[in-house]
């Protein structure tokens, strides 16, 4: 019998749901909330979970049209259970608990980050020991694999997240949001000649984004005040080389310490070309292997969910109908439910 | 054939079954955010006791709010997801009607925070005012200008005793009233602020 499962994201913008079977995807549908929020310079939480509340059923019934799967065929219901937003997290999770309770099938829960790094295996199978670099809107974190489904953070953010400083200091510029977006597109174009502050630089594994964030605001409101006009180009690229090359440095370095086999990156900001570039051309002529997500993968979507749930399957990893959402759940912990 | 009926828009957890619009099982009690992890355990439980299955489910019965957004979303997304699962009519009611007294003309009252309330005045299925939010000492001044009206739901955030009904008895006596959803995929909840 084939191996088909549902999974469900809704942590943060997007409301999605994918249909893995026996790991070839089959569907996977997307309805993101981008443009609603863009409007706002940001990821207003109690939107999101109204437009998740909105749409999940829609997305559901899509996803199962799409590859043409009968709810009564499934193997199992996978569904993100944190990190993430806890109101948009609710909606996932309830919408997977009736399924499950329905249809008297496995219910699995999955963590956001686990998903993002297993959408790598989309690309090719992961190797081990393993480096994820795990970038995003709401994390940044440094994860070594020894094995498939053994996650260990070396190294975290102590404070914002770079995708969030991202964001911030797009606001503080004029430039849309997401941040990340705009300020790469400006960073190529521009020099590295503002000197910016390297928080953190030290032997941990740990980040610092709210420093830099701040003397970049700081920065051009007091150019603002004295009538200089801020160099967007040369600020987008001075800010992208610092905020990216602190992930670099950290991250090649525990490349050597761990002597990582496999780097794969994670998460929304694995998008940004300057980190993608820097990556490969940074491991150019070692045996380390870069994977590099597709863009779709990139982004929040259910097909990681989905994939990550298959292996999860195997493992007979299932929760009772009594389970909730943690938005705070830790990647090393995500057989706690 | 069998409908199944939830709310929990405010403090409370209801879970239901009906049987040609008699409640054959009803499960209410007290669960202030705890009602995305008991919501479905309970629902699992009226189930199993009265051996309905998926197949004997005909209908869906869900308040729509207001009330707390997280629990409104809570059982709405069950029911629409239910709906969908199912393909059978969903069936939406007010989360304040569904307070209201069978004997009397109730001021039913939901907790908005913020020194407000939402209200709305029910004679069964009857809407004398149609559900609003409203500052509190107004809705005192409401309250005390209409003595005859029966004051429903948990009211402690006003200082006053409101009378707490079965809601699920309430939900199935409006049943011959309400209208099947046309597009249950992309019904929302009333939230009543932005």
């Amino acid at each position: 019998m084939a191996k088909i499962i549902l999974g469900i994201e809704s942590s943060c913008d997007e409301t999605a749901v994918a249909i893995v079977k026996d790991e070839q995807l089959i569907a996977n549908i997307v309805s993101t909330q981008i443009a609603v929020h863009t409007k706002y310079g940001g990821v207003m939480p109690e939107i999101a979970s109204r437009l998740h509340a909105e749409n999940i059923s829609i997305v559901i019934k899509e996803a199962l049209d799409t590859a043409k799967v009968k709810l009564e065929d499934l193997s199992a219901i996978a569904v993100t259970r944190g990190p993430g937003l806890i109101g948009a997290l609710h909606v996932g999770i309830q919408a997977a608990k009736i399924l499950s309770l329905l249809y008297d099938k496995p219910l699995i829960p999955v963590h956001h980050l686990a998903g993002h790094i297993y959408a790598n295996e989309f690309v090719k199978p992961l190797i081990f020991p393993l480096l994820a670099i795990v970038v995003s809107g709401g994390n940044t974190e440094l994860v070594i694999m020894k094995d498939h489904l053994n996650f260990e953070i070396i190294g975290e953010t102590k404070d914002d997240a770079v995708g969030e400083c991202y964001d911030k200091v797009a606001r503080v510029m004029g430039l849309p949001y997401p941040g990340g977006i705009p300020i790469d597109k400006y960073a190529k174009e521009g020099r590295h000649t503002y000197k910016l502050p390297h928080p953190l630089n030290d032997k941990s594994y740990d980040f610092s984004y709210s420093g830099l964030k701040t003397s970049i605001i700081n920065m051009v409101h007091n150019m603002e005040q004295k009538g200089e006009t801020v160099n967007i180009p040369d600020l987008c690229c001075s800010f992208q080389e610092t905020a990216i090359g602190m992930i670099l440095d950290k991250a090649l370095r525990a490349v050597k310490e761990f002597k990582v086999k496999q780097v794969v990156l994670a998460g929304g900001v694995s998008a940004n070309s300057y980190l993608r570039e820097q990556i490969q051309s940074r491991l150019k002529n070692t045996n380390v292997d870069v994977v590099i997500p597709p863009m779709w993968c990139c982004t929040d979507n259910a097909a990681m969910i989905a994939k990550l749930g298959s292996r999860l399957y195997d493992e007979h990893l299932f929760a009772d109908l009594s389970i909730s959402v943690d938005p705070s759940w830790k990647i090393d912990d995500f057989r706690n439910f | 054939m069998i409908s199944v009926l939830l709310d929990s828009s405010d403090k409370f957890l209801a879970v239901g079954l009906a049987r040609d619009g008699k409640l054959i099982a009803s499960i209410q009690y007290e669960a202030w955010q705890r009602q995305s992890e008991r919501l479905i355990v309970e629902l699992e439980k009226i189930l199993k006791t009265n051996q309905v299955s998926r197949k004997d489910i005909a209908s869906v019965i869900c308040g729509i709010g207001p009330g707390s957004y997280t629990g409104v979303r809570i059982s709405l997304t069950i029911a629409k997801v239910m709906a969908m699962a199912l393909n059978i009519p969903l069936f939406t009611v007010s989360s304040l009607q569904v307070l209201k007294d069978e004997n009397f003309p109730s001021i039913c009252v939901i907790n908005a925070r913020s020194g407000r309330s939402y209200m709305g005045v029910y004679a069964n299925e009857k809407v004398l005012v149609s559900d609003q939010i409203m500052k509190n000492n107004e809705l005192i001044a409401y309250i005390n200008e209409h003595p005859d009206y029966v004051v429903c739901g948990d009211t402690n955030h006003l200082n006053i005793e409101g009378k707490i009904v079965n809601i699920l008895q309430q939900m199935v006596s409006l049943m011959p009233y309400l209208k099947a959803e046309k597009n249950h995929l992309s019904v929302t909840p009333v939230y009543m602020k932005d």
